[in-house]
């Protein structure tokens, strides 16, 4: 299990393709346009609704943007649904659509090993993630600044940026281990997001059996599902949840896990 | 130009010994229990039917694909991921990243191989007529352009063993011919060995010293090609020239231990005595009503050996 002396090589020739396919490019320009168009609806209810009033207060009284605010809102919207189906989409490409496409088949008769292509293009995609969220940031934060002025805790708001990527490391981890098992790019998309979708209807089950039950494990269990822990950078507006953090961990290092003894079996043709 | 490719040690291991490989898929067996040897300096043709299991040989000495038994060596090394830094591989039809310039995905093999860098690209490059398209998207290249293209990735890293699936696949005559050329000088000049798998047998037999011949998983001849060939003396290869060729052929193809090709000059038909004497086979044609007009024998060549090798398939 010798480590590549020349992994960096392969680490940026990864980069380099990530970054150029299409997944990538969208990733990172829908990035810059959640942030623009955060920024559009944080200036619009001052510009257009000027003579609006609620409940005898104007509506510009009452909606004061801020720089921070812009910055937030940036991430939240960031990470609700299209960049995380953009990263999973970049997944497939990567790993799924290379196998279809024979091309990954030139770089495994390399001396590489098996676990090193796949630790190359985790951290590659790794980057890309981080630039999307550099990409919202830097635009939301900026412009946000100058046109709602820069008071408030920004420390705050960029450390949520900061969870939000390992959030997504956690994200990418469940995408490649969907990947090594389809064989389409929209079935890492839809597997995921099955994959979730039957994480929440177990964690309301859970939910439920702690509230109408009395089963406290319950609860502790909830805590460390897959989707509690793709959740935990959401605690930077209030507390952060460590059990989360936790969660997030187990979840990266089991995916990757099971994702490395499927790569190492698999055919590639 | 110096050669970039590192020279063969004389009197060592090897080049490529695979032994006792075998590889289902279900319950089909690919290859079953398959060992050759690939001496350094070779310039080894690898022959089957479709689905006689060379692609997969090649596969699973690549690694590409699980072995249910055997071992690969590759110049002595038996490590599955250090073997490889010898090698320069062209499985099947090689495929590229599109969007990608031609000169881009060599740079991404180079990086990939941990060795060469742009005087290796330029060089392979120029090696195989791609120079002048180098900076061209590879989605704009011909059939035979991605071929070359192969051959070059396969030429970058610096390989003492190139492992080539079908290299002259969709290329003009000109191209096959540049190709042999390049394979010819990349093992006398540069001393590197090819193993490669082809279909077209008069190039095999124009191009390698050596041959294995593979049938339904099993390799059924390996050696010298001459060697081989001149242990078929116990069948005789024969250019008959009868009056009704169509109606001979099909006559002759319904006789035991006679078997019928192709068509030589003047419309003679190839056929092969397997334990059949000529006088038998001219009294056969006689009896069935045929008029002989010429009995040549011919020399023994490589597609003989071939069809004498996968008589399985046939029957």
């Amino acid at each position: 299990m010798n480590f590549p002396a020349h992994f960096h090589k392969f680490f940026l020739a990864e980069c380099s393709k990530t970054l150029q396919r299409g997944s990538g490019v969208a990733a990172i320009c829908v990035a810059g346009l959640v942030a623009a168009l955060t920024l559009l609806v944080l200036w619009l209810p001052g510009h257009l609704g000027g003579d609006a009033v609620i409940n005898g207060q104007s509506a510009a009284d009452l909606f004061q943007p801020s720089g921070v605010m812009a910055l937030s809102w940036s991430l939240k919207a960031r990470n609700f649904f299209l960049l995380p189906l953009l990263l999973l989409w970049a997944v497939g490409a990567s790993f799924t659509g290379e196998i279809r496409d024979h091309t990954l088949r030139a770089q495994l008769v390399r001396p590489v090993p098996r676990w090193s292509v796949l630790l190359a293009k985790l951290c590659a995609l790794s980057v890309l993630s981080a630039l999307t969220l550099a990409a919202t940031a830097a635009l939301s934060g900026a412009v946000g600044a100058a046109l709602f002025g820069a008071e408030g805790e920004w420390g705050v708001v960029l450390l949520g940026y900061a969870a939000s990527w390992l959030s997504d490391i956690g994200l990418l981890a469940m995408g490649i281990l969907v990947a090594l098992l389809v064989r389409s790019v929209a079935g890492v998309v839809v597997g995921v997001i099955l994959f979730l979708v039957v994480d929440l209807g177990a964690r309301l089950v859970l939910q439920g059996a702690e509230a109408f039950l009395g089963y406290t494990a319950a609860g502790t269990i909830r805590k460390f599902m897959p989707g509690e822990a793709l959740a935990a950078w959401e605690g930077y507006g209030d507390a952060w949840n460590w059990v989360s953090f936790a969660g997030l961990g187990v979840l990266i290092a089991l995916a990757l896990g099971l994702a490395l003894l499927r790569f190492r079996r698999l055919d590639v043709a | 130009m110096p050669s970039p490719f590192p020279q063969q040690s004389a009197g060592s291991a090897p080049a490529l010994e695979v032994r006792g490989l075998t590889r289902r898929f279900g319950a089909r067996i690919a290859v079953e229990g398959l060992s050759l040897r690939v001496e350094q300096g070779d310039l080894y043709g690898f022959l089957g039917p479709n689905g006689a299991g060379k692609t997969t040989t090649m596969r699973c000495a690549l690694n590409l694909i699980k072995r249910d038994a055997g071992e690969v060596f590759i110049f002595g090394d038996a490590h599955p991921v250090g073997q490889r830094r010898f090698v320069g591989a062209m499985v099947e039809t090689p495929r590229f990243h599109e969007w990608m310039t031609g000169r881009a995905n060599l740079r991404l093999a180079c990086a990939y191989a941990g060795q060469g860098g742009p005087e290796d690209i330029e060089l392979a490059l120029q090696r195989v007529g791609l120079r002048d398209r180098a900076d061209d998207r590879v989605r704009t290249y011909s059939h035979g352009m991605r071929q070359r293209l192969g051959i070059a990735r396969a030429l970058v890293g610096r390989p003492r063993l190139l492992m080539l699936d079908e290299p002259t696949n969709g290329l003009d005559p000109r191209g096959m011919r540049e190709v042999r050329d390049l394979l010819r000088e990349l093992s006398r000049r540069d001393g590197l060995t090819v193993f490669l798998s082809s279909h077209l047998l008069s190039e095999v037999e124009l191009l390698c010293n050596r041959v294995g011949i593979l049938d339904q998983g099993r390799l059924t001849a390996e050696g010298e090609v001459a060697e081989l060939v001149r242990e078929l003396a116990g069948d005789e290869a024969i250019e008959v020239g009868v009056g009704d060729p169509a109606r001979a052929r099909s006559f002759l193809a319904s006789q035991e231990g006679i078997e019928v090709g192709g068509e030589g000059d003047a419309g003679r038909l190839h056929v092969m005595l397997r334990g059949v004497s000529v006088s038998e086979l001219t009294r056969r044609l006689v009896e069935d009503g045929h008029e002989v007009s010429a009995l040549v024998p011919r020399g023994r060549n490589l597609e003989e050996l071939y069809l004498a090798s996968t008589r399985s398939e046939q029957s």
